[in-house]
Formats: structure tokens, C-alpha cells, sequence
């Protein structure tokens, strides 16, 4: 045994050996999934946290659905349209039923944005997508939703709500946890949820879309990487997310797993402080004292990204499972512009802009990122260390838990100001809709009028300011879309965030399952089938 | 004893009170919830909406008075991130943790205690020396590193036993409990050992030192030259005596099994207070973390006076403070 | 003296004492005897990132027990890691062991209330998890060698001062106590000359526990993302990244580290067994 264990190969060879003891034949009718978290509630309205509105997709449907690229595909609705500046209308589906039997109708509609804005105690509510919108209904099929100023992205913010049946509008989240309350119109029914534990789902015989295979589906909750991977080898599960990356050489090798794999929209970024004021400690000279932050020279920005060796992090911390970023959207995902290109690793052109800059002689930095929240983000702060060191900025890494460092990189600074000069943080969509990130990340703050609320390094500019107001407020969507590929290309090359990489997401199954998948990193199970 | 017990049980009701107010404090310095919960891309006036729910906009100290009046009758407050009684969820979960707990503490004391004493009685044999080498090696391997490769090697070398979560669960004589099924024991067995190997080390030492303490006393000595057996000197002589420290010790550790299963529940996912715990610091759910101490805290508090009380009847040297003067 | 001459007429304690010694020396100069040095980022690179033992870096180095993830020459490693290792427990051990000490034999020998509250305080300590402990000073303090001494110093110092205690009220129960206080000598004395002595054996067997159990401790705050800064692994860290990389075959990068940690708590051990053997009066024959 210790020689295998020594040797690498003898290793994999006993688990080879361990995997065949282990195959048992695949039962078609009941599927059993290890997702990494796992649902707050069971009520598709109590908090708008991406595994709970993944897992709400599975009982309940919302009148516009996206797939797995967020491309808005018909839902509850069947098409929508403007009809003025303020006025979408939508076509609702008709013949179908809830899973208590109730008919699905407009009434149903208007009874869950009512509910969904207002469930006491959440956490984070939906009512950002259901304030300031008036719900009209013209007959039991055709809804109208207008907003008071010209909105483009009423479908997008109807793709996020779970349509819930009328009679229990008034139900508590409770009521939803235990099943009393659970009726939805999607694909699998609820049967039962232990909070840690397990996650019941029963197939919809009446469902109106394509039937699934499973009889029934048990989800698990199983946090740690390595414990997921070696639970789908095993043969305790027949589906897992998020392989771990250092488990997946492995795991390709073996027979009997397959391996699907997609660029995701999740980015990881750096924000650079690029303000006069305040001075921060975490930028000093070689002496030791804190100096004005050196970033607000576009110059010392550039030589950032330049050093940054993107495909090393890719293949030598990511083990392939990342893809060298440029702007916010990956390569066929809503937003992307085609005129920008990740930066390429050139350390000698870093230096030149540093002395360029003034900083011939590099300077002292700190560097902060969470720990634990993304994939390898610990060792993705460590490897951008030594990059930054290479090129003579003397870097240390400072990592923490997440609970932590969102505190301190929103407001840890004097007068409740970003705290960190250099951090590191991810980023996804969840929306679908194009103009959300400028609007977070990159418009200069305005509180008041919901611009720039992840804007924590004073990045402005008035023209990309313009170009993301205006966007936002055509309801032609293909004229939002140029301002939208306008404001990143100018906001991208003055490096209002350095990008790094976009994650690839993961996935694995037992031989005879497929899955179906896109830029969406996160699950759904009804996109796992049984292969023909 | 009485007069013991309910000075004990007083002092018990301000320890508590002088706990909750320095947890409060101290998990108030932390982080943000609202940071963890609202998602960013929410309107702004999200996040004032749920610190004014939360009730975070108030002071500290009015926070904890609201969460102390609450406390009084009963009330530890609601999960920030599940928005239901902190309680009971931690009701829900406790089940779990203790079986986990119980089946460690049994397989530390069947395995630790006969191997310590045969080690202490034949302190130079090469069978103790084994043992006590073993006994090393299991406070010498960190628990979550041994955690991962007692997964590689039965789960997935071997494939004996499932790799994490709770078996079926079975009631028996009122209690539902994944020990009575044989799936349950299945998923009981790595994590249950795991959770156990430090103490069955601990106990081994323990019971080991104590032996070699015990043995060279005098009165062992006369024991032996009025001619009693080695049985009957073990029974009647040893055990007493090393029963103290190791009492105390287990006492204390079954506390910590409950309380610090933490690591070995987020490896194998059993659902237990460990894995509750753990999410809930990992997400400032401060309610849990608060209802989760304090419990800790009244356990230990319990544990410890029945650790007294056991010592004065094994020991009546040691006589109960509270009968003093 | 005694002591001296009795290690050396214990073969087990002159061995495992002899490992301690090369041990504390090979951390001590690490940096004059380690091929790179782990810490400088600016020559450490993820391109040389888990290369097998004997493998060669990009600048010409071989590594004889390969790489790390992060392209860390793992003997380096192994060598600053054990400094940062044995620093912590050592430290936090000493100054847990000083207040526990103080605590616990001024709780055994005032007695009364005094005794009464420290025990409570001690309650009180027993029941925090170390973890949250952790979490809290490092959420208030930031990463750091330092920040972890202090958190483990926290841990532990209340189990020394229990067991002190526990082994002092025995010792002052004892008929010959009550003959020491006739002789009405200084309670300093008494405490230092009467009670302390006979708590020692009982506090070596928890020291050395305690000092291989917060090597593990430390491990685990890595393994659970706090503890020393990623860039200055100690063995713990070292331990819990390199597990990662288990399945896909990279065995070094955990295997070596947790031999010699072992090898490290292993020997502690042993030497702390066969000391206090030695030390304790009643097992000298």
C-alpha cells in the first residue's frame, strides 16, 4: 500500500481498481445529485441567492426563462412585447396546472409579485425586480406590466420570479419549507426537504414542457471538493458540480465519468484604487510609508495587467479550468464586445510603464482577496504576488473570510469608504441583462439612483456615465446593446478593473447521463437527462 | 451535595449572562451580515431594508437587550439566513451531532482505556511500546487530513463505506437515531472514528500514565505481597484511581466532541450543530452563532458539575466546594 | 545533573531527544541551509508549480522532494514551514502554560471564592470553539504568525490551568500539605516548592498533547482558510493545500510536509513520555 501511495501512478491504478468494485448499474428512474450548497429556504421567494433560485427552477416556472446562456426563451408567457415606451405585454401559456391542480392564470401572476416583494424577513428580497411596476391584467392570458420611466428590461426582471399558485399568497416561508405550500408548475414536484440533509423532488406527469426521465430526484449538499468527487467515484451520487480543479486530471482519466466543461460568466477581476484621496497603508515606498496610490496613473494600471501571466494561472493554478479574461462577458454571452482581447503576459513592457510612470523602483503592496469563496482564490492572490513582484512591486497577499473582507472592501475605510487599495473579487451575472454590470461596477457612484453600488475604486467617466444612462433607457434593445459594447471597450482600456479570468464551470456524471450546459455556473437539474 | 448543586446552578445562570453579553459583543465586531446577504445586484435601499428587518440599525446594546428580553422567555432569535428560530434549528440538528458524539466517545473508551491500562501494566513490553506508538501517530495526524484519506482509502480505494451524509434513521425504544439501521452505521462508521481517533489516543495515554502512577505505589505494593490477584488488583485498586483524571478528561471531551465536531462534520457533510455552525460563521448568520455558544456553554457548564460530582464520589478526598466551612 | 544522566542511560529519550535536537536545528538555520527561500515571491514562480521529486526548476535548482502548487521548492518549504510550526506551538504552549500555571495554582491554593470564579472563567474559556476564537481575533487583528500564537494561547491556556489545579487540590489533600503549612513557611514558597512540583508530570504529559495538538490545530485554521498568511506556509498549511492535489497524483507536496510533522510531534512526544518518567520521583526506582 505505501508503495502505491508513493507512486503516483500505483495510486490512480487502486483507485481504478477501487471504482470498478464500486460501478453498480445505473437505476434510469431515480437520480441523485451532490450540489456544493445548498438551498436557505424552499420558498422561491425568500431570498434572491443563486442555489435557491436554481433549485426554485426545478418546482416553479416564471413567465420568461433563460437557458443556459441567459438568452430569455418562453416561460409561463409565451411571447412579450412592448407597446408603448413604459408597456410590456405579455401572452401567458395556456392548459396549464400547478401541481395542486389549480389552472395557472394572469391572477396568478399578479398575486405572486405581490407575495414576492414582501416576505417578511428576507434576506434579500425580490422586490428589486417587481417595485415600480404596475401589473394590469387584460383577460385570464394576457398580462401588461408598465414601468413609470421607459424600461428595456421588464422581461429579464419577469425571468426572475417564481410564479406561485394565488391561494397561497399569503402562505409563510415556512409553509413553502414543509410542502403545505409548495405548488409550482415546473418540472418536478416537492416532496421533501431536510435542512443539511436531503432534498427530495418528484417528477410532474402534467408538466406542460418536455417530460423528465427521473421517477424522482434526491439532492445532497456535500461542500467539500474533494469529499464530491470521491462521492460521484464512489457511486453514492450519479451527478456532482463544481469538480474541484485538482481532482479533474483524474477524473478525466477514469472510465465510467464523464466530464462536461463551459466557459462561465463568472469573472474574476482586480480593483485598483485610483483615487487621490485617501491615502491607504497598504501602498507604501520601500521605506515603509504610505505614498498616494500609484494607480491612478492609467500607466501603472496597464503594467498590472501586463504582468499578470494569465494562461500560467490557467494552466498551473486553474488546471485548465479558466479562461484569460478581457472584459466582463466571455466570448458569446450577452454584452460581449469582440473589439477587446485579454492582455497578453509581457513583463518587459510592465517595467517600461512603471518607469515610465515615475516608479522605477517599484513600490510596497498589499494585496486582499477573499478565501474560500472562489475557485482557487487564495493561490490565484499568491501567483499574482509573484507576478507583481517580478516586475518590482514588492507584493503580500492578505486573505480572509468572505464575512470579512465584503465588509472591508465596501466600506472598511475611514468614513465607511472602500477599504483595500488592490483586491481581488469575482463577479456573474445574474441577471441576463446587458447593462448590469457597467451599472454596478463601472458608472460612478450615485447611491441615490442605484449607479455604481460596486463601484469601490472612483472610476468615472462622464461619457461612459452617458453611454450606460442612455442604453438603459431604450426600449430597443439592439440600441442598448451598441451604448452597452461602447462603454466597456472605453472603460476596459482605461482598466477601470484589471480582469483576470472567466472560471470554467464543471460538472461530472456517471457514464449515461448528459447534461446541458452554457455560461451559467450554477445547476439545473432538469438539464440532466439519460442519454439515448 | 444539594446546597452544592444549587450554588452551582446560580453561579451557572451568571456565567451564562456574562457569556452572552461577550459573544454579542464579540460577534458584532465581525464582518456584516447584510454583506453576505443581500445580493449586490439588489436596489440600493435593499440593504437599509434588511439591517431595519434584522433590527442591525439599532446600537448594540439594544440589540442585546431585545435579544436578552427575548432570551428570558425563551426566544434566542431567528436565523438571519433561513429566517426561522434559532432554536429550532439547532433542535433539528442536534440529533445527529450527538449520536456522531456518543459512537465516538464509546469507540474512544472500548479501544482506549484496556489498551492504556495493558500499556501502563507492562510499561517496557513490546506490545505497549506498539501501542503507545500508536498512540502518537493518532494525536500526531491533524483530524481533517486523516478525514480525507480515511475517504480516499474506504470509499474510494475500497469502496466499503459511503463517503459522507447521514444514513437511514430508525426509531427505537422513541428515538430516531441513524444508529439503528445498518446503512446509518455504514455512514456512522468514518466520521464516528475519525472524530474519535484523537481521543482514543488522549484515553490511552491518560489511562497508560495513570497505570504506571498507580502501580508503583505503596499501597500496590502491599496489595501484591498480601497475595491478591493481578485481577483482582487491577479491579479493585487500579481502576479507582485512574478513573479520576480520566473521568474528568472524558467528561470534558465528550463537550468537545459536540462542540468542536465542527471540522469533522464539514468533511463528511453529516448534518449535525457542527455543520450548522460552521455555515452559520462562514455567513455572519449571527443568531445561530450566538444560540449556538450559549449552548455550548450551558453544556459545559452541566458536564462540568457532573464531573465534580463524580470525582467526589470516586475520590471522597476531594470534597465538593460547596460543603466547605 | 540527574536528569542529564538519566537521558542518557534511556536509549528512547536519547534517540528522540537527538531527533528534537537536529530538528530545532534544521528550523533555526532553514534559511542558511534551505537550496531556496520559500518567501521571496519575486523568485518563486507558479511555471515550476508541482514538478516531482528530483525535478528541476526553471533557474536550475533541483528539487529533491518536488514542488508545491505555488512552484515552492518543497524541502525549502519544509524547513521555513517547520520554523513557523514550532514557533507557534512553542510559543503559544509557553504562554498558555504561564497563565494556566498561575491561574491553576492560585485557584489550588487560595481556594474559597477566588477558586470558585477562576473555575468559572475557565468553564467559560473551555466552551469556545477554537475556531470561532480564531476567526474572531484574525477578523479583528488581520492574518498573521503572531495572531495565531495568540489564538492558540487563548485555546489552551485553561486546560493547563484545570489540570494544575486538579493535580494541586490531590497534593494539597494529602496529609503531608497540612504539615507543610504548620511550618508556616511563604505562601510563594509553599506554592513553588510543594505545589508546583508535584503538578509537573501530570502538566508534560498535557504539554507535549498540547504542543503536538496545536501543530494540528494550526493545520486545521489553514485547512479551514485562516491561519499563518498563504505566502509563509507552515507545515500545517503546507499539509492542507498539498491535499488538493492528492487525487491527481501529486503526493509529495502533502506527503512530505505530514512526515515531518509527524516525525516532529512524534518525537516531542516520546522525549515528553521518557521525561516525565524521569522527573517523577515516585517511578524512579
Amino acid at each position: 500500500m505505501t508503495k502505491s501511495i508513493l507512486n503516483p501512478r500505483g495510486f490512480l491504478s487502486a483507485l481504478a481498481v477501487g471504482f470498478a468494485f464500486s460501478t453498480s448499474p445505473l437505476m434510469a428512474a431515480d437520480l441523485t445529485v451532490a450540489l456544493a450548497a445548498e438551498p436557505t429556504s424552499m420558498d422561491p421567494h425568500y431570498q434572491n441567492l443563486t442555489i435557491n433560485n436554481s433549485m426554485a427552477t426545478q418546482v416553479y416556472d416564471a413567465l420568461v426563462l433563460q437557458d443556459v446562456n441567459q438568452k430569455l426563451i418562453p416561460g409561463l408567457a409565451v411571447s412579450w412585447t412592448p407597446v408603448d415606451d413604459r408597456t410590456w405585454e405579455f401572452k401567458l401559456r395556456p392548459g396549464v396546472k400547478f401541481h395542486n391542480g389549480a389552472a395557472f392564470a394572469a391572477e396568478d401572476v399578479v398575486a405572486t409579485m405581490k407575495r414576492a416583494a414582501n416576505v417578511p424577513n428576507s434576506p434579500s428580497s425580490f422586490g428589486t425586480f417587481i417595485k415600480g411596476k404596475t401589473f394590469e391584467v387584460v383577460d385570464d392570458l394576457t398580462l401588461r406590466v408598465s414601468t413609470k420611466k421607459p424600461y428595456p428590461f421588464t422581461p429579464n426582471d419577469m425571468s426572475r420570479i417564481a410564479i406561485i399558485d394565488s391561494a397561497f399568497v399569503d402562505a409563510t416561508t415556512e409553509d413553502f419549507n414543509t410542502g403545505k405550500a409548495s405548488f409550482g408548475t415546473g418540472p418536478f414536484t416537492f416532496s421533501k426537504w431536510l435542512p443539511g440533509d436531503v432534498l427530495k423532488l418528484t417528477r410532474n406527469e402534467a408538466y406542460w414542457g418536455k417530460a423528465m426521465e427521473w421517477d424522482s430526484v434526491t439532492v445532497r449538499p456535500i461542500g467539500d471538493g474533494t469529499t464530491r468527487s470521491a462521492a460521484l467515484i464512489a457511486g453514492d451520487v450519479d451527478f456532482i458540480e463544481r469538480v474541484a480543479p485538482s481532482d479533474l486530471p483524474n477524473l478525466e482519466k477514469r472510465s465510467g465519468v464523464t466530464i462536461f466543461k463551459s466557459v462561465s460568466n463568472r469573472l474574476l477581476y482586480l480593483t485598483l484604487h485610483m483615487t487621490d484621496e485617501p491615502i491607504k497603508p497598504y501602498v507604501t515606498g520601500h521605506d515603509g510609508k504610505p505614498i498616494v496610490s500609484p494607480f491612478r496613473d492609467i500607466r501603472v494600471r496597464q503594467a498590472v495587467s501586463l504582468a499578470i501571466h494569465r494562461q500560467a494561472i490557467a494552466d498551473r493554478v486553474m488546471d485548465g479550468l479558466s479562461a484569460p479574461a478581457g472584459q466582463f462577458s466571455p466570448k458569446g454571452y450577452i454584452g460581449y464586445s469582440a473589439n477587446l482581447t485579454p492582455d497578453g503576459y509581457d513583463p518587459k513592457r510592465a517595467k517600461e510603464l512603471l518607469a515610465e510612470a515615475g516608479y522605477k523602483d517599484g513600490f510596497k503592496l498589499t494585496i486582499h482577496g477573499p478565501a474560500g469563496r472562489y475557485s482557487n482564490d487564495t493561490r490565484i492572490l499568491e501567483a499574482i504576488a509573484q507576478m507583481l513582484s517580478r516586475i518590482g512591486i514588492e507584493t503580500s497577499v492578505e486573505t480572509m473570510p468572505a464575512s470579512v473582507f465584503f465588509k472591508r472592501f465596501s466600506r472598511g475605510g475611514p468614513n465607511k469608504t472602500p477599504e483595500f487599495t488592490v483586491a481581488m473579487s469575482g463577479y456573474a451575472n445574474g441577471s441576463g441583462e446587458p447593462s448590469h454590470p457597467l451599472r454596478i461596477f463601472i458608472h460612478t457612484k450615485q447611491k441615490a439612483r442605484g449607479y455604481g453600488p460596486g463601484n469601490r475604486n472612483g472610476y468615472s467617466n462622464a461619457k461612459v456615465d452617458k453611454l450606460i444612462e442612455d442604453g438603459r433607457a431604450s426600449m430597443d434593445i439592439a440600441v442598448g446593446e451598441k451604448a452597452f459594447i461602447q462603454a466597456t471597450d472605453i472603460a476596459m482600456r482605461e482598466y477601470a478593473l484589471v480582469p483576470i479570468h472567466h472560471e470554467i464551470a464543471t460538472w461530472a456524471a456517471r457514464d449515461g447521463i448528459t447534461y446541458e450546459h452554457g455560461a451559467l455556473d450554477s445547476t439545473f437539474i432538469h438539464n440532466v437527462r439519460a442519454k439515448k | 451535595m444539594f446546597a452544592f448543586v444549587l450554588r452551582r446552578g446560580m453561579q451557572s445562570v451568571v456565567v451564562l449572562f456574562v457569556m452572552s453579553l461577550i459573544v454579542f459583543s464579540m460577534i458584532n465586531l465581525v464582518g456584516d451580515p447584510v454583506d453576505m446577504l443581500v445580493n449586490p445586484e439588489s436596489l440600493p435601499d435593499e440593504i437599509e431594508r434588511v439591517r431595519r428587518d434584522f433590527g442591525l440599525d439599532q446600537p448594540v446594546y439594544v440589540q442585546y437587550w431585545k435579544f436578552l428580553t427575548g432570551a428570558l422567555s425563551g426566544d434566542l432569535g431567528n436565523s438571519f439566513v433561513f429566517g426561522r428560530p434559532a432554536l429550532t434549528l439547532m433542535a433539528e440538528r442536534f440529533p445527529a451531532t450527538l449520536e456522531l458524539a456518543i459512537c465516538a466517545l464509546i469507540i474512544a473508551v472500548t479501544i482506549g482505556l484496556p489498551l492504556g491500562v495493558y500499556a501502563g501494566l507492562r510499561p517496557d513490553g513490546l506490545g505497549a511500546r506498539f501501542i503507545m506508538g500508536l498512540s502518537v501517530l493518532g494525536i500526531s495526524i491533524p483530524t481533517f487530513w486523516l478525514g480525507l484519506m480515511m475517504i480516499i482509502v474506504f470509499s474510494v480505494i475500497l469502496g466499503w463505506l459511503p463517503v459522507s451524509g447521514r444514513g437511514e434513521t430508525a426509531v427505537f425504544l422513541g428515538i430516531e437515531s441513524s444508529m439503528f439501521t445498518l446503512d446509518g452505521l455504514k455512514h456512522l462508521a468514518m466520521p464516528a472514528t475519525n472524530l474519535a481517533l484523537f481521543k482514543i489516543a488522549m484515553v490511552m495515554r491518560l489511562a497508560r500514565a495513570g497505570t504506571n502512577e498507580v502501580m508503583a505505589q505503596d499501597f500496590i505494593r502491599f496489595a501484591r505481597a498480601k497475595g491478591l490477584s493481578s485481577r483482582r488488583i487491577v479491579r479493585a485498586h487500579l481502576m479507582p484511581n485512574i478513573l479520576i483524571p480520566i473521568v474528568t478528561v472524558v467528561g470534558i471531551e465528550f463537550g468537545t466532541l459536540i462542540a468542536f465536531a465542527t471540522v469533522t462534520e464539514s468533511i463528511f457533510a453529516w448534518p449535525g450543530l457542527g455543520k450548522l455552525v460552521i455555515d452559520a460563521i462562514v455567513n455572519l448568520d449571527r443568531p445561530i452563532v450566538v444560540a449556538y455558544l450559549l449552548f455550548v456553554v450551558a453544556l459545559f457548564l452541566v458536564l462540568n458539575l457532573v464531573v465534580d460530582i463524580i470525582y467526589a464520589v470516586l475520590d471522597p478526598r476531594v470534597r465538593l466546594q460547596g460543603d466547605e466551612e | 545533573m540527574i536528569a542529564l544522566s538519566a537521558i542518557r542511560t534511556r536509549p528512547t529519550s536519547y534517540v528522540s531527544g537527538l531527533l528534537i535536537a537536529i530538528i530545532a536545528i534544521a528550523a533555526v538555520f532553514a534559511p542558511l541551509i534551505a537550496p531556496t527561500d520559500p518567501y521571496a515571491l519575486a523568485t518563486v514562480s507558479i511555471l515550476d508549480g508541482r514538478l516531482a521529486p528530483g525535478g528541476e526548476m526553471l533557474d536550475g535548482t533541483i528539487a529533491w522532494l518536488g514542488t508545491d502548487g505555488a512552484g515552492r521548492d518543497v524541502l525549502s518549504a519544509i524547513l521555513y514551514g517547520l520554523r513557523t510550526s514550532l514557533t507557534v506551538a512553542i510559543s503559544s504552549a509557553a504562554i498558555a502554560l504561564t497563565i494556566g500555571l498561575i491561574v491553576g495554582l492560585t485557584a489550588a491554593f487560595y481556594g474559597g471564592r477566588l477558586d470558585t470564579i477562576l473555575m468559572r472563567v475557565v468553564d467559560i474559556q473551555l466552551s469556545f470553539p477554537a475556531i470561532l476564537v480564531a476567526l474572531v481575533l484574525l477578523a479583528l487583528l488581520g492574518k498573521g504568525i503572531d495572531k495565531v500564537i495568540i489564538a492558540l494561547a487563548i485555546v489552551q491556556w485553561a486546560l493547563y490551568a484545570r489540570t494544575v489545579r486538579a493535580a494541586a487540590m490531590v497534593e494539597r489533600r494529602k496529609e503531608y500539605f497540612e504539615a507543610v503549612t504548620c511550618l508556616e513557611l511563604s505562601n510563594t514558597r509553599i506554592i513553588w516548592r510543594h505545589l508546583l512540583p508535584n503538578s509537573v508530570s501530570s502538566l508534560i504529559v498535557l504539554a507535549t498533547l498540547q504542543t503536538a495538538h496545536s501543530i494540528s490545530i494550526e493545520a486545521t485554521l489553514s485547512f479551514l482558510g485562516v491561519g499563518v498568511p498563504i505566502t509563509e506556509p507552515s507545515l500545517g498549511s503546507l499539509i492542507a493545500n498539498g491535499f488538493d492535489y492528492i487525487l491527481s497524483g501529486a503526493y509529495w507536496i502533502t506527503f512530505f510536509p505530514g512526515a515531518m510533522l509527524l516525525a516532529t510531534v512524534a518525537a516531542i512526544n516520546i522525549f515528553g513520555d521518557q521525561l516525565r518518567e524521569i522527573i517523577n520521583p515516585r517511578l524512579a526506582k
